[in-house]
């Protein structure tokens, strides 16, 4: 609870108003999971139960699991005629209970559960429509909380799904979009999209980043989503030279708005290891588009200790002789400005000397 | 009318001469401290210049059919002149100079003009002079090869343009669903204005919406920017270079420090420094790792009596764009001359009412800004005061000359009788109906515009226009409102509908051009189908704040400022002249009784938003269901 006292929160439990209509609630609760959890228990009711109660609360995961244990129970006994309502009710459902907390991971979990399971899928339901209804929904939740990495996950698993990626099956890393690896025991299978499907769709998240990052750089989710997209757009771009650019320009207007913020930071230091070093307009770029303007804005920030970090950081990626002394004296300038991290600053030096030494 | 006879013997402690919003609240703050008050007002509505006109009554006023009441003479034998404040007659009439006012009625046709016809709307592509002949595609027909159905026209009488509708639409069949104020203004959704309005509960007769965009017009490249007014809108500022950034993202990270300090040193106690920080968000909040730099404070402290302007430029090292930029869209300084210390306050002010509703620190009222001086009309009748309408003020009496005020004369209310004196121990009159009162050499020059389409196309139509001198030359930053039908001020059409508020101050001689030019510039910014259908322009006098002084005892006067985006400063000019009638009471509290009725109310409302108990409960209906099933 954001802008509210612990003090006065503290103080409203103690209310007895407060605190007998919380015991009663209690009570309640406690009865109904007696009865949801009692071996004779209808699913039928099972099922309407764990529907009120997590709707309540949507983070006991036992109750998840009874719910799913229910609902495979009733299609394995046959009459599949339902799949499609059982599918949008469990979706509106766990809707209502995310809008209630947000960040419940049994909620989460559930909702992919029934998005991958062939339990609820049938082959006649228009997936494709489903999932790209999922993403709408998962940019609202973005809109009320930027940062809500539940919501970033979940978008990439959506995305996996729409592509038609099964990696998580091969094992193989390289390709993997989603990381979630969920347990469905009847999968339902997807046919990957073609090529041509398969960029628009990446294209779009990409646009998507860009989207949520400018509305706030510091949404360190976005920059995240943008590196795992970033090296299928270095792949499929036709100018590299202007997507570095526009990437590099992005980073500085960042730094140039706040030099203390860690996100641009951290995308630059992204870019850096992992932008084309091969290829020979790199360097280049980097020096016109990123060492320059920090020259500039060393005298304009004399307090922020990212400025020397970052431009030494810069320089020493391309090490080169001329730029010695002036990485030494973004090293110096650090070991005054950043004390508590003086001894690797030390360290660093020691390094730019042994350097010297190797030329001479 | 019964309370014209008990008005007559009563005495009042404070009889305020119209209605407008200052004398509205301060009518409000007396009936809450317990005094008996009158209010009245020469015109028929409340509010004054602080009123919402209707459309079919600016079309009297352009007729002239408006019944000015004939100015009374006040001929008392009994009353030496030398105990009489004579005042003037405050009505539109008296007070505003009308320099236009135009109904567009021709809408002339050409080719590619849409057009509405008996069979649906479509699109001129042919129009032959020599013969009355019209050729006409109708876009809501498609044929089977893929074009639009013609239709050839030999008389041009039962096609109108598409303009033309949307115009008669609004103006004739909808037109009493405008409301056009004559002084539009915002509120801030932090600060005294939105403190007053909650701690008196006139909040609960008025409805607000968040103002959508605060735009700029920018004087190099004569388009509308938005106000860059946080850490992301500099970040994502095309017009800003990355120098920019920087020097514009350390001023304002030093403003909020300042305006945090202030408040601290104002409330002594530190109590709730972290929720300020938490509401002021993540719109200019530092990252966690960064500290506030106190040597650049202190540095700021040493400049305070200096220009605003030369402040930006020597110590903060900004560019004359941005100077321009701080000034007038964020500092919403009004004049040229401003120090350091009140463009600081400005400043916070706006920055502190950031990040509380939607992107802007505005808040719109429903239905025009009017509302709120009827608001707290209605709130101080609820206390007790008592109200007169049509009843013009036509002096205040002395008790000797320059002594105690003794009462006020009112004009009657039927022609033929004499002026009535009320006897009262307080007067609030407006400064404008004085007349020993001396005009400045300022003026107050308004355009109200209604344009047929939207300007605004993506999201809803709320949005604030500053132009900064520079652009058009005019001594003083000319404020723009683009209001729509979600603030219920122009009626809901089809195609849309804009109110357009245009509001300068001008010196000596009114320039009308001024406004219209500033008007173009905001429609050529524009590629939406939008055309100004109404307008009116009109401007009235401001008066020297410190006019010479009747120093009459019981007599206080209500400043004219200059208008700016907000009413703020009217609050603040309310609680003044309160606390002069009455120093030792608080201004616009509530009553307990009200307050714990309203307590009671709403706690009774509480339970009924609880969700979960609802929920919980329903699910315990369901046991109860299948156990009663069981057992049959």
């Amino acid at each position: 609870m954001h802008g509210r006292k612990r003090e006065q929160y503290k103080a409203l439990q103690r209310d007895p108003a407060v605190v007998s209509k919380l015991a009663a609630k209690a009570q309640q609760w406690h009865t109904l999971v007696r009865e949801v959890l009692a071996e004779d228990s209808p699913p039928q009711r099972q099922l309407a139960l764990t529907e009120k109660m997590l709707l309540v609360n949507p983070d006991p995961l036992y109750l998840w699991n009874i719910r799913r244990r229910v609902l495979m129970s009733i299609q394995n006994e046959g009459e599949n005629d339902n799949k499609p309502t059982m599918l949008s009710d469990e979706l509106g459902f766990t809707q209502a209970a995310l809008e209630n907390n947000p960040k419940a991971y049994g909620a989460w979990l559930h909702r992919k559960w029934a998005l991958s399971s062939s339990l609820l899928l049938s082959s006649s339901t228009d997936d494709t429509a489903l999932l790209e209804n999922e993403l709408q929904l998962i940019q609202m939740f973005l809109q009320k909380d930027e940062r809500n990495f539940h919501g970033w996950n979940y978008r990439r698993f959506i995305v996996s799904l729409l592509l038609g990626d099964h990696s998580d099956d091969t094992n193989d890393n390289t390709e993997a979009f989603d990381a979630s690896q969920i347990v469905v025991t009847h999968k339902h299978v997807r046919a990957p999209v073609t090529t041509e499907r398969r960029h628009e769709i990446l294209q779009a998240e990409w646009d998507f980043t860009q989207q949520k990052i400018q509305e706030n750089f510091s949404n360190y989710s976005a920059i995240h989503y943008r590196t795992r997209l970033f090296p299928w757009k270095l792949e499929t771009t036709p100018d590299v030279e202007n997507l570095l650019t526009e990437e590099w320009s992005m980073i500085l207007n960042a730094v140039f708005t706040e030099p203390d913020d860690q996100t641009a930071w951290w995308y630059a230091q992204y870019l850096l290891q992992n932008g084309p070093r091969d290829q020979a307009f790199y360097p280049d770029l980097i020096q016109t588009q990123a060492i320059e303007p920090l020259r500039e804005l060393l005298p304009e920030a004399p307090e922020s200790k990212w400025v020397p970090l970052g431009l030494y950081l810069l320089l020493d990626a391309f090490p080169d002789r001329s730029t010695r002394e002036e990485r030494q004296q973004c090293l110096e300038t650090l070991e005054i400005i950043d004390a508590d991290r003086k001894q690797r600053y030390e360290y660093l030096l020691r390094k730019l000397r042994e350097e010297s030494i190797k030329d001479v | 009318m019964t309370t014209t006879t008990t008005a007559e013997e009563q005495h009042y402690d404070v009889i305020l001469c119209g209605t407008g919003l200052i004398q509205s609240i301060v009518a409000s703050a007396l009936a809450r401290a317990g005094r008996k008050v009158l209010q009245c007002d020469a015109a028929d509505y409340y509010g004054q210049f602080d009123a919402v006109w209707t459309f079919p009554y600016l079309q009297q006023l352009q007729e002239k059919k408006v019944n000015s009441a004939a100015t009374t003479i006040l001929d008392t034998d009994d009353t030496p002149s030398s105990c009489l404040v004579h005042l003037t007659r405050q009505t539109d009439e008296t007070c505003l100079t009308f320099h236009s006012m135009h109904t567009k009625t021709s809408f002339p046709m050409h080719i590619g003009t849409n057009v509405v016809t008996p069979y649906g709307i479509g699109c001129i592509e042919q129009l032959s002079p020599q013969q009355p002949h019209l050729s006409i595609a109708l876009t809501n027909w498609t044929l089977a090869n893929g074009r639009h159905a013609r239709l050839f026209v030999a008389s041009p009488a039962q096609i109108q343009s598409q303009a033309q509708v949307d115009a008669q639409t609004i103006l004739q069949h909808h037109s009493r669903s405008l409301a056009l104020d004559i002084t539009p203004s915002l509120v801030y959704a932090a600060g005294t204005a939105v403190d007053a309005l909650i701690q008196s509960g006139v909040a609960d007769y008025l409805e607000w919406k968040a103002l959508e965009g605060l735009l700029y017009l920018n004087p190099q490249t004569q388009q509308l920017d938005k106000v860059p007014c946080n850490k992301n809108d500099i970040f994502s500022s095309p017009s800003l270079g990355p120098m920019d950034k920087r020097r514009l993202m350390k001023f304002l990270q030093l403003a909020m420090d300042y305006g945090i300090a202030q408040q601290v040193q104002e409330e002594e106690a530190v109590t709730s420094l972290n929720e300020r920080h938490l509401n002021q968000g993540r719109s200019l909040a530092r990252p966690q790792n960064k500290s506030v730099q106190s040597s650049e404070l202190k540095a700021l402290e040493q400049c305070m009596e200096m220009s605003f302007a030369s402040y930006l430029e020597e110590h903060q090292k900004l560019s004359p764009a941005l100077i321009s930029l701080v000034r007038f869209a964020l500092a919403l300084e009004k004049d040229q001359e401003t120090s350091v210390r009140e463009g600081m306050r400005q400043l916070c002010q706006h920055m502190g009412s950031l990040g509380r509703f939607g992107t802007t620190a505005f808040l719109v009222p429903l239905y025009g800004s009017g509302e709120l001086a009827q608001a707290f009309c209605r709130s101080a009748a609820v206390y007790g005061a008592t109200y007169m309408l049509r009843q013009a003020p036509l002096a205040v009496q002395t008790q000797e000359m320059n002594g105690r005020v003794k009462g006020v004369w009112l004009a009657p209310m039927e022609e033929g009788a004499s002026p009535q004196l009320i006897s009262c121990s307080h007067v609030v009159v407006p400064a404008s109906a004085l007349k020993s009162s001396v005009k400045s050499e300022s003026k107050v020059l308004r355009r109200i515009s209604v344009l047929r389409g939207r300007l605004i196309t993506e999201g809803q139509q709320r949005h604030a226009i500053i132009i900064p001198p520079s652009t058009l030359g005019s001594s003083s930053p000319i404020y723009g409102l683009l209001l729509d039908e979600t603030v219920n001020v122009v009626p809901r059409v089809p195609n849309g509908c804009t109110l357009v508020h245009l509001t300068t101050t001008v010196v000596r001689d009114v320039d009308v051009c001024l406004l219209e030019m500033a008007l173009e510039m905001i429609l050529a910014d524009t590629k939406n189908d939008v055309e100004e259908i109404f307008h009116t322009c009109f401007s009235y006098d401001l008066y020297e704040s410190e006019g010479s002084d009747p120093s009459i005892e019981g007599l206080h006067q209500v400043r004219c400022a200059a208008p700016g985006l907000e009413v703020d400063a009217a609050i603040e000019q309310a609680k003044e002249i309160f606390s002069r009638i009455c120093p030792n009471d608080e201004f616009l509290v509530i009553s307990k009784q009200l307050e714990t009725e309203i307590k009671d109310r709403l706690g009774d409302h509480a339970d009924e938003d609880d969700d979960e108990k609802r929920v919980l409960e329903s699910a315990i209906g369901i046991l109860a269901e299948t156990e009663s099933k069981g057992h049959e």
